[in-house]
C-alpha cells in the first residue's frame, strides 16, 4: 500500500510540474468583456465582434471572429454559458469565447481565453453610430381605490399597463397570482390587459374585491409579461405595498332613557328616550322592546318603537307616559334590536323611577286646620279685647 | 241665675272690673283670654265707663265691646262738675249701653270715690239704674283713696261718699286703699293686690248667692245685711290651709282687720249685721262648729246670715259686714274739711295776689 501511494503522489507532483513548465512556455489566459453590438476586442490577429443579441430570452448572440490577414473569419452564434472554439481554440493557438451574461437586446458579457503569447486584448468600441432599436417597454402598476379598509368594505383594485416604449409590445400577459387570501375577489378577477399595446397606448383593468379578514396585508407585485418584435420576452413589476385592514363596519346603537327620578302617586311622567347609532353604518330594523319591573304598578305606554334605519351618526328621539299606581321602585329597561353588517346586534339601557307613596293631602290638613283654628281664635280673641 | 252687672267707673273702677274679668278667666297669665272662658257663676254682664280712652286701652282682660268711652271728653282732671256734666251730657246713650244687656238682678257699681270721673259719675249712675230698674238691687263699692293722694281726691271723696248715700244705694262696701296699702306693705303692687282682692271676694259673694248651698244665702239676705247699720259695710276673707283647717278659726280671721277691706273692729261693736259664707269640703265643714261659731259671732254682731257651700279644698270664708261705726271715714271727712279749707285759701291767696299785681297797672294804660 505505501508504494501505491508514494506512486500516486509522484504521478501527481509529475503532473504538476509539467503543467507548470507547458505553462510557462506557452500558456492561455482569459479576459471578460462588456459588449454592445458592434463593439469588438482585437487579440493579436484575431478579432472578436459582438454582432447581434438575438434572444435574451433563450442565450442567443451573435459572435463573428476574423483574422486580420483573411485566413479565418466566422460567424456563429453563441448560446449563453457555452464556450465556443475559433480556429481551433485557445489551447490550439485560437480563440475560445463564451457568452457569460446578456445584459439587454444591445449588450452582453463575453469572455474570451486566448493564448499567452498572442498579446494583451484591447477593447474596441464600434466607430458606427447605431441606430436606436425601437422597443417596448411596459409598466405596470396596481393599485386600491381606498387604503383604510375595513372587513367587508369593497374595493376597486385598479391595474394599469402602459407601453413607454418605442415598439409595440405584444403577447402581453398580466399574472396577479396568487389571489389574496384577505380578499374575496367579486367580479374582474383576473385583471384582463389587451395582448398587444402599441408605444404610448395605456390599457386599464378594474376588478372589486372585499376584505375578509382584518389586519395587515401585503399586496404583492402584479407582473406583466411581453415581447418585442424579435420576440424577446421581457416583463416588468408593480411595486408591492401594504393596506391595513381594520374590523368590519358595524353599526352601534347607544339607548339613553331619561326618567324623573320621583314620581308621585297617580300623576303621569315623562320618559324621555334616546337613540344613537356611534357605529359607522346604518343600523336597521330597529326595535326597541321594554320591560318594566316589577311588572304592577306603573302605566307605560309608547316606550316601544321601531325605526327602519337609523344612519351612522344619526339619533332618534321620543317621549314615553308613565304613570304610578303603586309605590315602589321600578326599573325600566329597553332593548334595542337591530340589523347591521349582516349581523343582528342588540343594546340596553335601564332607567329607574321611584314613585312616592299616595299622598294624602288631608293629612295636612290635620296640622293646618288646628293651627288655622287656633290662630282664628286667638285672632278673633285679639280682636275681642283690642280696644 | 242671678243677673248681674257690674260696671266700673273711672281709671279705679275700670281696673278692678278688669280684675274681676281676669278672674273669671280662672288666673292670673296674661294670655288666659286666649285659652280660656270666663266662668262667671251668674250671668254677669261687665261695662267699663270712662272719660279717658287710655284708661280704657289699658285694659285687658274686659273685651272691647265692654268698654264704653264717654265721647268728647279726655278725663276731667278730677274735677267733679265737669264730670257730672259730661255724665249728664251722655247719660242716654250711657243707660242705652246698659239696658240693651237685659234685666238685671243686681249691680256692682265699682269705682273710686276721690277720682274725677268714678266719683261724678257713679252717683248719677245709680241714680239712674234706680230710676229705671226698680227692683234692682245695687250696691256701690267704693274704693278710698291713700291719704296722702291730695286734697283734691280727699275733697272729692267725701262730696262723693255723701253722694253715694244720698242716691240710697243697697248699701256699699268700702275698700280702703290706704288700710290695704298697710297691710300689703308693697307700694309698687299695691294697686295691682287691691284690685285683685276686690275682684276674688267679688266673684266668691256672686257664687255664693248663686249657689245650691248646705245653708243658703241669698241676694235678700245679701241687701238685708247691706242695709243694716250706717248702709256702710265691707268684706272679709280667709282662705284656711290643709295644715289648719279649722273652719272656726277661718271665720273669726275672716273677720279680722287684716281680712277686711276697710278696717273695723267687728267684734268690738263697730258691725252691725253680717252674712258668712263658708265654703269648703265636706270633710272640713263640721256644721255644729259652724253653728257655734255663727251663734257667738251673732251675740256680738247681733244678726249674721251663714252660707255653706259644699266644695272641694280647704275651708274659704267670706264674710259681709255691714257696720255701725266708721271712724276712719269721719276722720277722712274731718281731713277733707281741712283739705277743703286748704284749696280756699290757697285759691283766695292766689286771686288776691294776682290783683294786688294788677293794681300796678290800674291807672295805666298801653304805650305804642
Amino acid at each position: 500500500m505505501r508504494l501505491i501511494y508514494r506512486a500516486i503522489l509522484t504521478a501527481l507532483l509529475l503532473a504538476l510540474i509539467v503543467q507548470v513548465a507547458w505553462a510557462e512556455e506557452g500558456g492561455t489566459r482569459f479576459d471578460e468583456f462588456s459588449l454592445s453590438t458592434g463593439d469588438r476586442v482585437d487579440i493579436g490577429k484575431f478579432r472578436i465582434e459582438m454582432v447581434d443579441v438575438q434572444s435574451i430570452r433563450d442565450g442567443l448572440v451573435l459572435v463573428r471572429v476574423s483574422r486580420s490577414d483573411g485566413d479565418f473569419d466566422e460567424q456563429r452564434v453563441l448560446l449563453e454559458n457555452s464556450a465556443n472554439q475559433f480556429a481551433g481554440g485557445a489551447g490550439d493557438g485560437g480563440i475560445t469565447v463564451t457568452v457569460i451574461d446578456i445584459f439587454d437586446e444591445e449588450s452582453a458579457k463575453l469572455r474570451l481565453e486566448y493564448p499567452e503569447n498572442m498579446g494583451t486584448a484591447r477593447k474596441r468600441a464600434s466607430d458606427l453610430i447605431r441606430p436606436t432599436r425601437a422597443l417596448p417597454d411596459l409598466t405596470i402598476s396596481k393599485s386600491f381605490e381606498n387604503r383604510n379598509i375595513n372587513v367587508g368594505d369593497e374595493v376597486k383594485v385598479t391595474v394599469t399597463v402602459k407601453n413607454q416604449g418605442l415598439d409595440t409590445a405584444r403577447n402581453i400577459q398580466v399574472s396577479d397570482q396568487p389571489p389574496l387570501s384577505e380578499f374575496v375577489y367579486l367580479a374582474g378577477y383576473p385583471p384582463k390587459i389587451k395582448s398587444q399595446l402599441d408605444p404610448g397606448e395605456t390599457d386599464v383593468s378594474v376588478y372589486v374585491i372585499s376584505a375578509v379578514k382584518e389586519g395587515p396585508v401585503r399586496i404583492p407585485p402584479i407582473e406583466v409579461r411581453y415581447s418585442d418584435s424579435n420576440d424577446n420576452i421581457k416583463s416588468n413589476n408593480s411595486e408591492p405595498f401594504e393596506v391595513s385592514i381594520a374590523p368590519r363596519k358595524r353599526p352601534k346603537l347607544e339607548l339613553r332613557i331619561e326618567t324623573p327620578p320621583q314620581l308621585k302617586f297617580g300623576e303621569p311622567g315623562t320618559v324621555n328616550i334616546t337613540v344613537s347609532n356611534t357605529g359607522q353604518v346604518s343600523a336597521t330594523r330597529v326595535e326597541i322592546s321594554s320591560a318594566v319591573r316589577p311588572q304592577e304598578g306603573l302605566d307605560v305606554s309608547g316606550l316601544e318603537r321601531t325605526f327602519f334605519e337609523i344612519p351612522a351618526g344619526g339619533k332618534q328621539s321620543y317621549s314615553s307616559e308613565i304613570r304610578g299606581t303603586r309605590s315602589s321602585n321600578y326599573s325600566i329597561t329597553l332593548k334595542a334590536n337591530y340589523e347591521g353588517a349582516d349581523s343582528l346586534a342588540f343594546s340596553e339601557a335601564t332607567g329607574s323611577v321611584l314613585v312616592l307613596e299616595r299622598e294624602y293631602k288631608y293629612l295636612y290638613y290635620i296640622l293646618i286646620v288646628p293651627v288655622a283654628i287656633i290662630a282664628l281664635w286667638l285672632y278673633k280673641r285679639y280682636k275681642e279685647y283690642k280696644y | 241665675m242671678l243677673n248681674v252687672l257690674m260696671l266700673g267707673v273711672g281709671q279705679c273702677g275700670n281696673r278692678i272690673l278688669d280684675a274681676v274679668n281676669r278672674q273669671a278667666f280662672g288666673g292670673n297669665s296674661r294670655l288666659s283670654k286666649y285659652y280660656s272662658r270666663q266662668k262667671f257663676p251668674s250671668r254677669v254682664e261687665t261695662i267699663a265707663i270712662n272719660t279717658a280712652v287710655n284708661d280704657l286701652k289699658e285694659l285687658k282682660f274686659t273685651a272691647a265691646k265692654d268698654r264704653l268711652h264717654v265721647p268728647n271728653l279726655h278725663g276731667v282732671g278730677a274735677n267733679r262738675n265737669k264730670g257730672k256734666q259730661g255724665f249728664w251730657e251722655n247719660r242716654e246713650m250711657i243707660m242705652e249701653e246698659v239696658e240693651k244687656r237685659g234685666d238685671f238682678d243686681v249691680a256692682f257699681v265699682i269705682t273710686s270715690v276721690s277720682g274725677g270721673t268714678g266719683s261724678s259719675f257713679s252717683p248719677l249712675m245709680i241714680h239712674e239704674l234706680k230710676s229705671r230698674y226698680k227692683n234692682m238691687t245695687i250696691v256701690p263699692i267704693a274704693v278710698l283713696p291713700f291719704r296722702e293722694e291730695g286734697t283734691i281726691y280727699l275733697q272729692n271723696t267725701a262730696f262723693c261718699l255723701r253722694e253715694l248715700m244720698e242716691v240710697d244705694a243697697d248699701g256699699m262696701i268700702l275698700v280702703d286703699n290706704q288700710y290695704l296699702k298697710r297691710c300689703t306693705g308693697d307700694i309698687a303692687s299695691a294697686y295691682d293686690k287691691v284690685n285683685t282682692m276686690v275682684a276674688q271676694r267679688t266673684l266668691f259673694l256672686m257664687e255664693s248667692l248663686d249657689s245650691e248651698m248646705l245653708s243658703v244665702t241669698d241676694l235678700g239676705d245679701f241687701k238685708t245685711v247691706m242695709n243694716g247699720g250706717l248702709k256702710m259695710g265691707t268684706m272679709g276673707f280667709y282662705q284656711a290651709d290643709r295644715k289648719s283647717p279649722s273652719v272656726r278659726s277661718a271665720i273669726k280671721n275672716s273677720l279680722k282687720e287684716v281680712g277686711l277691706l276697710y278696717p273695723a273692729n267687728v267684734e268690738d261693736g263697730e258691725a252691725a249685721r253680717a252674712m258668712i259664707v263658708i265654703q269648703g269640703g265636706r270633710e272640713y265643714l263640721d256644721v255644729d262648729e259652724i253653728t257655734k261659731e255663727i251663734e257667738s259671732l251673732s251675740e256680738s254682731i247681733g244678726h249674721v246670715f251663714k252660707g255653706i257651700v259644699v266644695k272641694k279644698g280647704a275651708p274659704k270664708v267670706l264674710s259681709v259686714v255691714s257696720l255701725e261705726k266708721v271712724p276712719g271715714v269721719i276722720e277722712l271727712y274731718e281731713k277733707a274739711k281741712w283739705a277743703i279749707k286748704e284749696e280756699r285759701d290757697k285759691k283766695d291767696r292766689a286771686r288776691h295776689e294776682l290783683n294786688d299785681a294788677f293794681e300796678h297797672i290800674n291807672d295805666l294804660e298801653e304805650v305804642y
